[in-house]
């Protein structure tokens, strides 16, 4: 059984992720997954076993706040020095049409691993875009509400109550995207190279005109040269 | 369920001597902590030490609080204010780490070893008592002196007190005396007298006071609730919301076994997908 | 107190004036609960400030500082006019139906007898009139006639009438009413009222005059004498009762007698001097000897009474200081004795003004920090740079122990030019500091407010090298005997002969100076269990303070029985009054309410109406109560000791046996007050307002140290008064060194009230400085609903209050409030004028 598609560098490939965005997004990975799981050792009642990993609750308290700080400087510092990349890619969730639609509509399909027909997609397809959207929304969610939780004293008690569901929440919304994306993104048989496209950076080009016919036509194919 | 014990709370009987303050000091053994800039809360002209509210090193204090109204002119309200430990405590329902646990016979415990100092006790509580102690990385509150009512003893603040305003004993019983009192308060001048504990919160706290005037007077809430924010939190964000990432863990599983299924019959990971 | 703590669940009406009793007297505060809990006792609360004790009360009433007087003869006014007073009790118990001499007058606030320049009365008119024998006093039994004490005495008050008074007192008219009908309700035959008070009532210039206008109040409502009843002086120090007992005061000879003065050449003259009556009976003025005092003393002196037995305590003490050699051939060594100077006053502020002119050398501060706690605090702390030494015997080194550091003079803003400051280089003052034992580290009795003495072992080791104070006191005059030993010298006689042995090693003993105390037989050492009716002026026995006589009993096998030891804390008393007679002891004799003849009708048998629960005594007349003496028939029992002669029938037995006469006294004839018979309504000696009864300023009988120091109400405008918090004890020097204690009450405040805030823009919170003509503190203002202005004959007055409490040292600093007060007192007892003086505020 095969997890993840080969990586073949003997076929044409195209970038699909600069240096930045893929050093931003592992890292965001790796924060989030310590925060997720330092945290979830609280979430979880009987979950000592999660907190002894991090040699008890003292210990996962202190990764989690290490994560968290990580976390929201390199987001903050990313967004702030691939400040072009985030507009572009902002852009793009803004051009959710009926393509996108069309994919969501038989993504459930694809999903179970049935040959469907998907409509021409731009860089990110319409479950990407959706990531896109829910996942930095969590984040920023739970970045906010993970600081006002942090120093509760200086805030007004009212929004540190409404801080704790409103981590809790975007903790398990974003943990969520993060599961889909983190299945859909490697795993899964339809994704293909996408995984790689966030590994090494580049993606054969073939699958890109397949999956993202609208992206590659503007960026590699007929229409980039006509500009 | 053993019989409830409680302290009652006579505040037409207090005279604000706060012996049991220092007594409560004493049996905790909590140091004192001199903040010479403070002298009263700011505007209320009161002999309120701690701004008015218990800390991390004060269990419990008496509260002054001054009113003045046309008919009874001023008073000077006193109020023994602490952990209330209520009947049904929102600090457990929120305790992550079940350091709280509500003792048989009424006290609401919470044990320090368990604390993790996450403080969601802290902006639970409809009184806000729990307090973070920094040094410890704990939460801290009034225990009721379980140790010493382990012993047989009482409380070390009912133990103190001089003019019997703080008694100890059967639940029952003490509600009993608190109503024959307040309708003596009622007769006697202090027509709007009040108990307080018994009902508050649905199931009541296990501290009763008797009040010579309404609950607002005394800097206490008329109606005493949990947030609406923590009861979201709490019933449903907690034990429901969480079901949403097993649920994608298992889709995952789902669509990895079927799809590998489909797609040997419609082309692998070799292919790149949909070739 | 002529009561008791316990006694005070007895009482119908408590009027506690003059006292923050819930804040200085909280455990006390729980029998006035109890009184509340088992017969629905009222409290009234009589104060210029709104307080805990307000707090508790049924009724607060305001009352502007330094007008008790005013308001209680407004009181004594409003009994009388309405005759709302107990009359049976009246003309039974008291000197109403007395006639008053006709020399004696009082016109425009002075009494007959004035001398202007001595500032002093002549008392010689302040007599009774008698009969043709000179000794038997006339009487009216109708107390109609116009000299007699009850008419005179409402003649005097006539003009307290209720408008006058609240013009006086800034109190609400309505309030006032309020005060009036529900304390004069004790009037009532059945109903007990009891007043309270404290340091409020008697730091004025007009102290003991204050607690005399209680008496009036007390007795006109025939409160005096009952369970529920009483003049009850709340002790602010738990030992005060004894200490005073113990003639720490200098105007006392052990057990309240008068210390004999310079004139006072031989023991006669002093006895004599001591013993009302006696210069009238001619036996007695003229006796010579012992011999011939003790006949005319058998033979009876008219107005004496009780004191005629004078004699026997005197000697019995002296016999107890110098023993053997104490004979009746050397007066019983009453030249041992010293006098003090009758010129003199040695009180406080004497004390420090001689100080302060350089006439002392050395001072011995024992349980005392003048710095913070004495008037003028200032002043007293400059005094103390005129001392050579200075030992100053506390738990800590207190602010009178560190007066001569950098620290102690500083003062606000650097200080003002009339306050003297030094530097500790120019302060040649050498200061010994000897550690003491907290109370809970040492074994001994105390006195408590309603004169119970009770032993209290020790509840924990001394810290360190600390010492008790018998100890120091035990080991200062072994000392001093030690290098006298050996000095053949008449003058040092009475050093060589003292008596001292309290213990056989170098810890003494509180045990046996309990036993000197008490007294003993000379010839067999054997304590005088009795009580002090087995005293003799023959040298035969030896007593070291009358009062106590019978503190130590005897047991069944002759061994000693400490009565203060005893701990028994069942009820006596079948009604449930509370007695307590078997829980320590009770000077004097074991008498827990002390006037207790007066709990029962004149005749002795009939209880008074509907209160026959609150009898104390009564007569049995067919009771033999010794049985060596069988002829004696009939005798007063009951569940008290009895306040009268034990065998003595109804008609002779009179009430108040300590009186010369007998009985109270609405009039105070003779020596008793240095003021005046009557009290009357002086204004403080700084008041903002003129007097509104008479064109005396102030006590015409005070004494005034410092003239120049009369703040004018153009720079003071406002009523300044000094009080404690519950969480200090008196100077703080102990309560501000515990950090728990420290941390209820860290900083000096004042208090205002939001209308003054308003007026000097302070706001609560802030620093603000208040100022005297004395000095100036700093403080943080509490700007408080809970002190509100005075209208005064119709303008507004404002008060600050300061807690006295705070000084440089402990966790809890502050400057002391004392800095403010003045240097003038009673005229009576010297006792400072703290409560009432004029300053001014402002924001620091």
């Amino acid at each position: 059984m095969q997890w993840i598609p080969e990586y073949k560098d003997d076929v044409p490939r195209v970038e699909r992720f600069n240096t930045l965005a893929r050093f931003t997004h592992w890292s965001h990975t790796v924060t989030f997954l310590l925060c997720l799981f330092t945290g979830l050792a609280l979430f979880l009642d009987g979950a000592d076993w999660l907190a002894a990993i991090f040699g008890g609750y003292r210990g996962a308290g202190l990764v989690h706040r290490i994560a968290a700080v990580v976390l929201t400087v390199t987001i903050l510092t990313a967004m702030a020095v691939g400040f072009k990349g985030v507009i572009a890619w902002i852009k793009d969730l803004f051009r959710f049409g009926m393509n996108d639609i069309g994919f969501l509509m038989v993504f459930p399909l694809e999903f179970l691993g049935f040959k469907v027909k998907i409509p021409p997609q731009t860089r990110f397809n319409g479950g990407e875009k959706m990531n896109s959207v829910v996942t930095p929304t969590m984040v920023f969610l739970l970045m906010i509400s993970g600081w006002i939780i942090w120093w509760p004293s200086i805030w007004w008690p009212g929004l540190v109550r409404f801080s704790y569901w409103v981590h809790d929440l975007a903790m398990i919304f974003g943990t969520l995207m993060v599961c889909m994306h983190g299945y859909l993104g490697s795993f899964h048989p339809g994704s293909g190279e996408s995984f790689w496209g966030m590994w090494k950076g580049t993606v054969r080009a073939d699958w890109a005109q397949h999956h993202h016919a609208i992206w590659y036509d503007e960026t590699y194919g007929d229409k980039s040269k006509a500009e | 369920m053993a019989r409830l014990k409680t302290n009652l709370y006579d505040s037409s009987k207090c005279t604000a001597c706060r012996g049991c303050f220092s007594a409560c000091k004493d049996s905790n053994q909590l140091p004192a902590v001199f903040d010479h800039s403070y002298f009263g809360g700011p505007g209320n002209g009161t002999y309120d030490s701690k701004d008015g509210d218990t800390d991390a090193n004060t269990y419990m204090m008496i509260r002054f609080n001054e009113t003045e109204d046309p008919v009874d002119g001023v008073r000077w309200n006193f109020l023994k204010w602490q952990c209330m430990h209520c009947m049904d405590p929102e600090c457990a329902k929120v305790c992550p780490k079940s350091a709280y646990t509500k003792l048989d016979w009424g006290a609401t415990f919470h044990d320090e070893d368990k604390c993790i100092g996450c403080q969601y006790c802290v902006y639970a509580c409809p009184f806000g008592i729990p307090k973070y102690r920094k040094r410890t990385d704990t939460i801290t509150k009034c225990t009721l002196c379980y140790e010493r009512v382990a012993e047989g003893l009482t409380p070390a603040c009912a133990r103190t007190c001089p003019t019997g305003a703080i008694k100890f004993g059967n639940r029952d019983e003490l509600l009993e005396e608190a109503r024959a009192r307040v309708k003596y308060l009622r007769a006697n001048g202090f027509p709007r007298a009040t108990i307080y504990g018994e009902t508050e919160l649905g199931s009541g706290t296990n501290k009763l006071y008797i009040l010579t005037d309404t609950p607002d007077k005394f800097g206490l809430p008329v109606k005493p609730q949990v947030e609406g924010n923590t009861i979201f939190w709490q019933n449903w964000v907690q034990p429901y919301a969480g079901w949403l990432i097993p649920l994608a863990l298992g889709g995952s599983a789902i669509s990895f076994v079927t799809s590998r299924l489909v797609a040997n019959k419609n082309g692998g990971h070799a292919e790149g997908g949909h070739e | 107190m002529t009561n008791h703590m316990v006694d005070l669940k007895n009482t119908d009406v408590a009027l506690i004036m003059g006292s923050n009793m819930a804040e200085n007297h909280p455990i006390g505060m729980k029998w006035l609960g109890e009184g509340r809990r088992v017969r629905g006792t009222k409290i009234i609360h009589v104060d210029p400030r709104y307080t805990r004790t307000s707090v508790v009360a049924d009724l607060y009433c305001p009352m502007r500082s330094g007008t008790d007087i005013a308001f209680l003869g407004g009181m004594v006014n409003y009994i009388i006019q309405n005759k709302l007073y107990h009359e049976e009790y009246v003309k039974a118990y008291t000197n109403a139906t007395f006639l008053v001499a006709d020399g004696f007058e009082f016109e425009d606030g002075l009494f007959s007898g004035y001398d202007t320049a001595k500032r002093s009365y002549n008392n010689s008119t302040w007599d009774y009139q008698y009969e043709e024998d000179g000794t038997t006093i006339k009487k009216d039994p109708t107390m109609s006639h116009p000299r007699c004490a009850f008419q005179l005495m409402a003649k005097h008050y006539l003009r307290y009438d209720i408008d006058s008074v609240v013009k006086i007192c800034g109190t609400p008219k309505n309030k006032y009413l309020e005060v009036l009908k529900l304390y004069t309700s004790t009037g009532a035959p059945n109903k007990v009222g009891n007043i309270m008070y404290a340091m409020g009532i008697t730091q004025h210039t007009v102290g003991s005059q204050n607690v005399k206008s209680f008496a009036n109040v007390q007795m006109l409502l025939g409160n005096m004498g009952r369970p529920g009843g009483g003049i009850n002086a709340l002790r602010g120090e738990n030992n005060v009762q004894g200490a005073t007992d113990m003639a720490l005061l200098f105007d006392w000879f052990p057990g309240y007698i008068s210390h004999p003065t310079n004139a006072n050449k031989d023991l006669l003259t002093f006895i004599k001097g001591v013993t009302p009556g006696s210069g009238k009976v001619p036996a007695a003025k003229g006796a010579t000897t012992m011999a011939e005092w003790r006949a005319a003393v058998a033979a009876g002196i008219p107005n004496c009474n009780f004191r005629i037995n004078m004699s026997k305590w005197i000697v019995s003490t002296l016999k107890a200081w110098w023993g053997d050699a104490a004979t009746e051939e050397n007066q019983f060594a009453y030249h041992y004795m010293p006098k003090r100077d009758a010129a003199k006053n040695y009180s406080h502020m004497s004390m420090f003004e001689a100080m302060y002119k350089g006439e002392l050398d050395g001072l011995f501060v024992m349980g005392s920090n003048p710095v913070v706690g004495g008037p003028n605090a200032n002043k007293e702390q400059a005094a103390l740079t005129k001392l050579k030494w200075l030992v100053s015997c506390d738990l800590w080194l207190n602010e009178t122990a560190e007066f001569w550091t950098y620290r102690a003079w500083e003062r606000p803003h650097g200080g003002s030019a009339h306050v003297e400051t030094f530097a500790p280089k120019d302060i040649q003052t050498e200061v010994f500091f000897l550690p003491a034992c907290a109370v809970y580290e040492k074994e001994g009795t105390a006195a408590q407010t309603g004169r119970w003495v009770q032993y209290r072992w020790k509840g924990a080791d001394e810290v360190g090298k600390s010492k008790s104070d018998l100890w120091i006191i035990d080991q200062l005059a072994k000392k001093i005997k030690e290098l006298y030993k050996d000095s053949p010298r008449e003058e040092d006689k009475p050093i060589t002969q003292l008596t001292w042995g309290y213990g056989h090693g170098e810890e003494p003993e509180p045990i046996n100076v309990g036993y000197e105390v008490s007294g003993y037989f000379v010839a067999d050492k054997k304590p005088i269990a009795g009580g002090f009716a087995n005293l003799k002026d023959d040298g035969s026995t030896a007593c070291g303070v009358w009062i106590y006589c019978g503190q130590m009993g005897l047991n069944p096998d002759g061994s000693w029985l400490y009565k203060p030891m005893k701990r028994d804390n069942k009820d006596n008393s079948k009604a449930g009054l509370g007695l307590y007679s078997n829980w320590g002891w009770c000077w004097p004799v074991n008498r827990r309410i002390i006037y207790n003849r007066c709990s029962i009708k004149p005749d002795g048998i009939t209880p008074w109406e509907g209160d026959a629960d609150r009898v104390l005594i009564h007569w049995d007349p067919a009771v033999v109560s010794d049985p060596t003496k069988p002829e004696v028939v009939g005798a007063w029992v009951g569940d008290d000791v009895c306040d009268c002669t034990k065998t003595a029938p109804p008609e002779k037995a009179v009430p108040f046996l300590m009186r010369p006469e007998g009985y109270g006294c609405f009039f105070a004839a003779g020596a008793s007050f240095k003021d005046g018979p009557f009290p009357e309504h002086y204004e403080p000696w700084e008041s903002p307002v003129k007097n509104l009864m008479n064109s005396q300023p102030v006590n015409p009988a005070t004494k005034i140290w410092e003239p120049d120091k009369l703040g004018a109400s153009a720079d003071y405008p406002y009523i300044g008064t000094t009080y404690r918090v519950v969480e200090h004890w008196q100077t703080g020097a102990l309560t501000r060194t515990l950090p728990w204690l420290a941390e209820l009450m860290p900083n000096m405040f004042v208090e205002i009230s939001e209308e003054l805030g308003a007026i000097k823009d302070i706001r609560n919170g802030d620093k603000v400085i208040v100022s005297t003509s004395r000095g100036d503190i700093e403080a943080v203002a509490c700007v408080t609903k809970r002190i509100k202005p005075f209208i005064v004959n119709g303008e507004q007055y404002h008060m600050v209050g300061a807690i006295w409490q705070y000084g440089f040292k402990g966790y809890a600093t502050g400057d002391p409030a004392n800095r403010l007060t003045p240097h003038v007192g009673d005229a009576n007892t010297m006792i400072p004028e703290y409560k009432a003086w004029l300053c001014n505020i402002r924001r620091a």
